[in-house]
């Protein structure tokens, strides 16, 4: 019961670094309760696309699972310096290890008993709200969240096994240290920082060379290739520039005489100078996780806002049949997909259909010809596609006016550095045979539209069938690619469109019937494929609001490790601070400039972070867009939205923070010690 | 009339836990000339920190007056409290308190600067410099001297503003003999260039350099000292008979 006691008086006495603390341990249970509940909760089993949103729901717990474990043991580091004193003080009053390691011991039983119960409960809580959410984003059925003993058992595994940890470090620190090393209090000589220009030059160059690199990356391929190395540059370049930059800043106020002798800079500008040495570490840090915060709001919002005009433009119809033959007579006419309808009770309209030649690809060379490429990983790919004069008109119900080696160009994915060649051009040339290019079309009506290749693409509209083969025989030549052969210059695609007001199980059925028929040709090289707007719409809802939702999830478990992060650092200097204001006071700063030159302080340390990393967003914004469009989704204006409102939310949350702290900070500073 | 007077002071504390007050000062009376150099003495718990802090104020008199220069102390209000300390008082401290993160100059310019008075600071540095033989210390950094260099810098902050009054709190309590000695020296310097001086103290040398002696005990004047033509080394004995007599009453 004694040990009981003073367990329990130490956690009381420490109650501004505790109670974090358990905020912390209890979020985090809450969290990781909530994604084990998810994973198996029948409203999410039911689902259409469950194999996806499961797998990435595991991903999302993988990552809060090691955010929750770093930011516990973080926080109980603080908790444990203020701990030490009181121990040091037990031991000299005659306390043996043994009895602190019991104190210890009691501590942390209580710790987690207590996060375990606020946690699993509010995680429950929580879990059924968040379904809701996660339900509504997929577009699923039902809601049905049960109470799941597995997840249950998994999350308490896991914190127990966290708090034998923190436990044993605890116990391990009790044992080693000393009586003495236990009282005394952690006073410690912080030099004049100096300046450092090598740290400075070197961090500048990799911030320069990594906004450089998304603001020039060219193609979504390349932005996939390049995002990590932007992305590490601009993580090394932040604390290189936090450790040096703010040092040169300051000290060159510091000479300013007529700034910094004013007394609203005086205290701010020395102070933040030795502060800046000791905290350049964790700002640099607490602004990568709130980039991070940032990009990841910011990508996965644009994926599931993007996500329906993506699939309506790949869709002008419900459904669209594709078939690629070797010999146009094979494709499968409309009355028999017709007929097929028929027999399976349904009805189909607003039929259309076109051919186009399979896909080539090629690149422009260096004297501007546009020629076959040996190999798809080449520089500067293009897919490339034909289609004859009569298919186009048939598409667009225009005419087209084309002459003898005359075409039309149509580009899409087109504001890349090589795609933006063929801007320029007023003739297009395959190396052997020139062409004039008529028009530059900004889209084709009817044709879908949604970029799901990785290249630009182009298609060229020819004027006629001899200008067709003759360009055929140029990109499907073996010789100069690997990626085609002769044969394939004959082939075509057709694609039929039609809407079609057929049930889930009637299209099973239908589009069965018509790959069947596929089977049945004695043509082994045809295919016919079927895509459904229904389907793929499902899909890419799983894909992309699954995505969004952990977005979501990781946004707040991000934004809330900062914000315990921030508090932290502010009141273990809190305590370093008391003594400096102390001075202050005694030697005639009023009540008054001591909190301004502390609401300062913290503004800075506050503010720094969120202009820093909204500058990043800023700067890795090209290199995100060309990310999203290798994931085919366009950036739409909802995008821009969806930023503001992501860096908005943000700020109010941090506004929250800020001002929970800087009261705790203000109150622990001006207690002057008598 | 007197730079300073202290007329029937009377402290009492509440202590938080019960009902019963703590009588920390009774009734203390007395008044400093301008240009006086006074030692307060008294042992722990004799009340002395506590006038102290009364005329710092840093406290607030339960009743009686503190005047300085005739302003009434107790009826200056709150906000106006810290701009009173830094124009008409300049303190010295047993830990000399310099800020860590200032430089030795900007330490002592602190005062001006919170004053908004930075006018002419280099000239107003100069000569208190060479006067306290620091002058080759300006950019280091407090954590960079001796206690002895330390609470020089600190003497140099109270007195940039040209202080009616100095205060000092066992200035010699955390110094060695030698830098003591030092220390004490650098006051009867300041004296002689017609500082107001009081300082409190329990350290019979320190006080022995002082041109009157106040003795507390049970928070009021019990004695007081004049040292007249006596030298230091007369003065220490003078002040260690007063102390044992003090002492002894007690018995």
């Amino acid at each position: 019961m004694f040990h009981f006691k003073l367990a329990f008086d130490s956690l009381r006495k420490n109650r501004e670094s505790y109670l974090p603390f358990l905020l912390a341990a209890s979020t985090a249970i809450a969290l990781n309760f909530l994604m084990q509940l998810l994973i198996d909760a029948p409203g999410v089993k039911s689902l259409m696309m469950a194999d996806i949103v499961r797998l990435l729901l595991v991903l999302g717990q993988v990552v809060i699972g090691l955010l929750s474990v770093v930011i516990m043991i973080y926080s109980y580091s603080f908790l444990r310096k203020g701990k030490q004193k009181e121990f040091g003080l037990y031991s000299i009053l005659g306390l043996k290890k043994k009895d602190l390691l019991k104190i210890s011991f009691i501590q942390q039983g209580i710790s987690f008993v207590a996060s375990l119960l606020i946690g699993l409960v509010s995680g429950f809580v929580f879990a059924k709200l968040m379904i809701l959410l996660l339900i509504k984003l997929i577009n699923g059925a039902s809601f049905k969240l049960d109470f799941s003993i597995p997840a249950l058992l998994f999350t308490v595994a896991i914190f127990t096994a966290i708090f034998f940890v923190l436990t044993i470090v605890d116990g391990v620190a009790v044992y080693r240290t000393k009586t003495l090393d236990l009282m005394k209090s952690e006073k410690k000589a912080a030099n004049q920082p100096k300046n450092r220009w090598l740290l400075f030059l070197l961090g500048l160059t990799a911030l320069v060379i990594g906004y450089g690199l998304s603001l020039t990356v060219p193609t979504p391929v390349k932005a996939i290739k390049q995002f990590f190395v932007a992305a590490l540059l601009i993580i090394i370049a932040t604390y290189l520039l936090f450790m040096a930059a703010s040092t040169l800043v300051l000290k060159a106020l510091q000479k300013k005489d007529s700034y910094y002798y004013q007394s609203k800079h005086f205290i701010t500008v020395s102070n933040m100078l030795f502060r800046m040495k000791q905290n350049a570490v964790g700002l640099a840090s607490i602004t990568l996780l709130s980039t991070m915060t940032l990009v990841v709001a910011l990508t996965t919002a644009s994926m599931f806002f993007g996500k329906s005009s993506l699939v309506n433009n790949l869709f002008p119809r419900t459904t669209i049949v594709s078939s690629t033959q070797s010999s146009a007579s094979n494709h499968p006419s409309f009355q028999s997909i017709q007929g097929s309808a028929k027999k399976d009770g349904i009805s189909i309209t607003n039929e259309y259909d076109f051919d186009t030649s399979v896909p080539f690809y090629a690149k422009f060379n260096e004297k501007g010809q546009f020629i076959p490429v040996p190999q798809s990983d080449n520089e500067g790919v293009h897919q490339g596609t034909l289609m004859k004069k009569s298919d186009y008109e048939k598409l667009t119900k225009q005419k087209a006016n084309l002459s003898d080696h005359e075409i039309l160009v149509y580009q899409k994915g087109g504001d890349s550095k090589d795609a933006k060649q063929l801007a320029h051009k007023s003739s297009l040339s395959d190396g052997k045979q020139r062409y004039q290019i008529k028009d530059k079309l900004s889209s084709i009506k009817n044709y879908p539209d949604g970029t799901n290749s990785v290249y630009p693409e182009i298609i060229i509209v020819t004027a006629n069938d001899a200008d067709y083969q003759e360009l055929a025989s140029t990109y499907f030549d073996s010789k100069a690619s690997d990626l085609v052969d002769e044969h394939m210059a004959s082939w075509t695609t057709r694609q039929i469109l039609f809407d079609t007001d057929a049930n889930d199980d009637q299209k099973d059925q239908f589009f069965g019937d018509l790959q069947n028929k596929n089977s049945a040709t004695p043509y082994n090289k045809s295919i016919i494929s079927v895509q459904d707007k229904s389907i793929v719409l499902k899909m890419s809802n799983a894909l992309y609001g699954g995505f969004f939702f952990i977005g979501i999830l990781f946004s707040l478990s991000f934004i809330l490790a900062t914000g315990l992060m921030i508090y932290y650092k502010q009141i273990s200097e809190g305590k370093a601070d008391r003594d400096q204001f102390d001075i202050l006071q005694k030697v005639g700063m009023s009540k008054n400039e001591i909190k301004k030159t502390i609401r300062s302080q913290i503004v800075w340390l506050f503010g720094l972070p969120i202009v820093v990393s909204i500058a990043h967003l800023g700067f890795a914004f090209p290199m995100i867009q060309k990310l999203l469009l290798a994931f085919a989704v366009p950036m739409s204006v909802a995008v821009y939205w969806i930023m503001a409102i992501t860096i908005l939310l943000m700020i109010v949350i941090y506004f929250a923070i800020y001002k929970i702290t800087s009261r705790t900070y203000f109150k622990q500073v001006t207690e002057l010690q008598r | 009339m007197a730079l300073l007077s202290v007329n029937h002071l009377k402290k009492e504390y509440k202590s938080k836990r019960s009902t019963q007050k703590v009588q920390a000062l009774k009734d203390v009376d007395f008044q400093v000339d301008e240009g006086e150099f006074i030692a307060i003495m008294g042992e722990s718990g004799s009340g002395k920190s506590t006038l102290l802090n009364c005329i710092a104020t840093l406290d607030k008199p339960t009743a009686g007056h503190i005047l300085l220069n005739g302003d009434e102390l107790a009826s200056l209000k709150d906000k106006n409290l810290a701009e009173y300390r830094r124009d008409h008082l300049g303190f010295v401290f047993q830990d000399f308190n310099l800020l860590d993160t200032l430089s030795v100059k900007d330490n002592i310019y602190l005062p001006l600067v919170l004053a908004k008075n930075t006018k002419g600071k280099e000239e107003k540095l100069d000569v208190l410099a060479k006067q306290l033989g620091i002058a080759d210390l300006l950019n280091k950094y407090p954590y960079e001297l001796s206690g002895g260099q330390q609470q020089r810098v600190a003497i140099g902050r109270a007195l940039i503003t040209k202080p009616e009054l100095l205060l000092c709190d066992e200035p010699t309590g955390a110094l060695d003999s030698k830098n003591a000695e030092d220390i004490l020296n650098v006051f009867g310097d300041c004296h002689e260039a017609g500082q107001t001086i009081l300082m409190v103290t329990h350290s019979s040398l320190s006080a022995s350099h002082a041109g009157r002696v106040l003795f507390i005990k049970d928070g009021t004047v019990f004695h007081q000292l004049y040292r007249g033509d006596k030298s230091e080394q007369e003065m220490l004995v003078a002040i260690n008979d007063a102390m044992t007599n003090m002492l002894g009453g007690q018995a």
